[in-house]
């Protein structure tokens, strides 16, 4: 893995909101190297997605930043200017959302969309060159290039999905961040676009921060995963490690809640309770009301992120001890 | 199972939806949504309906809860004592079948009024069969609610649907179907909304209930390890078509139908040791829109043959106990 691309150091982030402030990302910590693959996995509202949208400066007006800072080699990207900001999105770190099939213009050719896109990023690139670009990232992304002359509506959800990522690496980005590039496409055509953004990521040797709520997906197209839980980090660890050696309890939950279709089948575990509202999140560690290990210290104080070894990362007072994990 | 009569029989169903022309014109292309389907579901039992959106695996589950008519073809629902031709239904005889069959739908933010309250949700299908009194309502209301999970029920009978998270809406939603004590009900992706945390929890719930109260499941889902979890067998879709079915473990360990295998193949794994085989499929999705007589995976089959093409879809065939699949090639 290369040098530190991108460090993150206790980003806090609140929404402020009539009935008060919502504190959805907390304290989060990690760094990202060149041309790894970091996989942020959690359930709905933990705030993975808040994160990703704090790290390129895109949240909504009533979002408010109190601490943190969020390095791209020597420059913290929360204290530049927007002008200067605006340089960074796409052009070093571009992301792509869920939802970003649908918000294709019907009425345009999806090769010329691109071609914008390229104008407003690169504004020194000729229309020929622009062009030879957009059928370059489409062979990339595994679409056929003679493609880029049809309408969006031709297009079913994968490959609009494709088009929507090939406008992201148009401007070669070191990082692209993929929230939940896939949960809209069914199986088959998940596993094809699963192929190819890993194979460009290689290829070009991009680091990735691939976002999902899937532990299956997470598992296979991460080298490491930070696990999230209401607005914190809760493990973050080499994918062998966060699979097989989980250290937080909730990791260990949220895996042995997952069904699989292989292997033997065994009992689905269910953790009592639901997620908290992170308007009134609980004190202490925010998991310690669902938690099996709890103990005395965990309804007090947060617990520490603290290094279990080599890398692998956990805030817990009760870990799970490490004969345990292996059976885990 | 045992070999007494099945509680839900299907014969040769179809469902035709015309394909818009435009305004004036006469649409003489057809959507194949569902085309000549049977299969049976055994009292007690829960059978699984897998496979990618589009497959007509959601028309289905219209079909049998009569929220759409059939274009041909037919339903049977075996209850008390008798078995009905669910096509004819009219009146008084359609609302007792209402009350044997209920439905429970994807989305919980959707598919529940906003301006009522969790107890109208629950105690609208009693209002609507005119079961018992008010205050006997109320109490069935409440013991469903605990039944369900919602405890103590007082604290959730006067709260509306956005005071409620998504898998407590879910087992409102649970609750309300089961109040009028169906024999059968049509789950359409019950858990693809919930997070992976609560889903357990309602899956549990949902089968727990199904062995209290004697209820049959069709358990429609695009997921196959969530069908393994809740169904006793399986039935695999693409394009209209069952291509396999069987008794879950057995389709999942032995998948005979390609398309089957490669769906299982695409499944991703949880556990980054294991390495999945390759997805063996060709082309992308294609529509059932007037689709030629032959095998209907033929474009995308990786072992195609010339019996395939020339012949019309093949039937199901079983190869013993209960496990059959539709390919000529196995």
């Amino acid at each position: 893995m290369g040098a530190p691309l991108l460090q993150v150091e206790n980003l806090t982030m609140h929404y402020h909101t009539r009935a008060g402030d919502v504190s959805a990302v907390d304290g989060v910590s990690f760094t990202l190297s060149e041309g790894e693959s970091l996989g942020l996995v959690g359930e709905s509202g933990c705030g993975k997605s808040s994160m990703a949208a704090t790290l390129l400066r895109l949240l909504p007006d009533n979002a408010r930043v109190s601490s943190g800072r969020v390095r791209l080699g020597n420059v913290d990207l929360l204290r530049l200017p927007e002008a200067e900001m605006r340089r960074v999105r796409w052009r070093r770190i571009s992301i792509v959302f869920q939802a970003a099939m649908n918000s294709l213009n019907p009425v345009h050719r999806v090769g010329d969309q691109i071609v914008e896109a390229i104008h407003v990023h690169l504004p020194d690139m000729q229309d020929e060159a622009a062009r030879a670009r957009v059928g370059e990232l489409f062979q990339l992304i595994g679409l056929d290039p003679a493609l880029a002359d049809r309408y969006p509506h031709e297009f079913s959800g994968g490959m609009r999905q494709r088009a929507i990522i090939a406008m992201a690496l148009a401007c070669n980005p070191d990082i692209i961040i993929a929230d939940e590039p896939t949960t809209a496409l069914d199986v088959i055509v998940q596993d094809s676009l699963l192929k190819s953004m890993r194979r460009f990521q290689n290829q070009l040797g991009m680091a990735m921060i691939y976002i999902s709520h899937d532990m299956a997906v997470i598992a296979e197209v991460s080298d490491r995963v930070g696990v999230m839980y209401a607005g914190r980090l809760v493990e973050l660890g080499t994918t062998e490690e966060v699979f097989l050696e989980p250290i937080h309890p909730y990791t260990r939950a949220l895996m042995s809640a997952f069904p699989s279709v292989t292997g033997e089948k065994r009992e689905l575990a269910t953790l009592p309770g639901e997620p908290p509202d992170l308007l009134h999140p609980p004190g202490g560690c925010r998991f310690h009301p669902r938690c099996p290990n709890r103990i005395e210290p965990c309804s007090r104080e947060a617990p520490p992120w603290q290094d279990f070894g080599g890398g692998h990362f956990a805030a817990c007072w009760n870990p799970i001890d490490l004969p345990q994990r292996h059976q885990a | 199972m045992e070999a007494k009569q099945p509680l839900v029989q299907v014969e040769s169903l179809r469902k035709l939806y015309p394909v818009e022309a435009g305004l004036f014109c006469k649409t003489d292309s057809w959507i194949h949504a569902v085309d000549g389907i049977g299969f049976e579901i055994g009292r007690g039992e829960s059978l699984g309906l897998v496979g990618e959106s589009g497959c007509g695996k959601t028309t289905i589950g219209k079909l049998l809860v009569k929220l759409v008519e059939p274009t041909s073809g037919s339903i049977f629902l075996q209850a008390n004592g008798r078995r009905i031709d669910v096509a004819g239904l009219r009146g008084k005889e359609l609302k007792a079948y209402r009350r044997e069959v209920q439905m429970v739908f994807q989305d919980p933010y959707e598919s529940m009024n906003p301006r009522r309250t969790i107890y109208d949700t629950v105690a609208e299908p009693l209002a609507v069969q005119r079961v018992g009194s008010v205050a006997e309502r109320e109490e069935r209301v409440a013991e469903m609610l605990s039944l369900v999970g919602l405890t103590p029920p007082a604290s959730f009978l006067f709260r509306f649907p956005h005071e409620l998270s998504g898998g407590q809406r879910q087992r409102v939603a649970i609750a309300r179907a089961l109040i009028v004590q169906p024999s059968f009900v049509v789950a359409d992706e019950p858990t693809s909304m919930l997070d992976v945390s609560i889903r357990t929890g309602v899956m549990r719930l949902m089968g727990d209930l199904a062995r209290r109260l004697d209820v049959t499941y069709l358990y429609i889902t695009h997921d196959l390890a969530v069908a393994r979890y809740m169904c006793d067998r399986i039935a695999v879709m693409y394009l209209g078509k069952i291509v396999e079915i069987g008794a879950s473990e057995e389709v999942l360990h032995n998948p005979l139908h390609p398309y089957t295998r490669a769906l299982l193949s695409a499944v991703p794994i949880p556990d980054p040791r294991q390495r999945r085989p390759e997805v063996n499929i060709k082309g992308g999705v294609s529509r059932p829109i007037d689709p030629p007589p032959r095998c209907r995976f033929y474009e995308r089959c990786p072992i195609a043959a010339k019996v395939c093409e020339e012949n019309n879809h093949p039937p199901l065939e079983d190869k013993g106990d209960g496990h059959a699949v539709a390919c000529y090639r196995v």
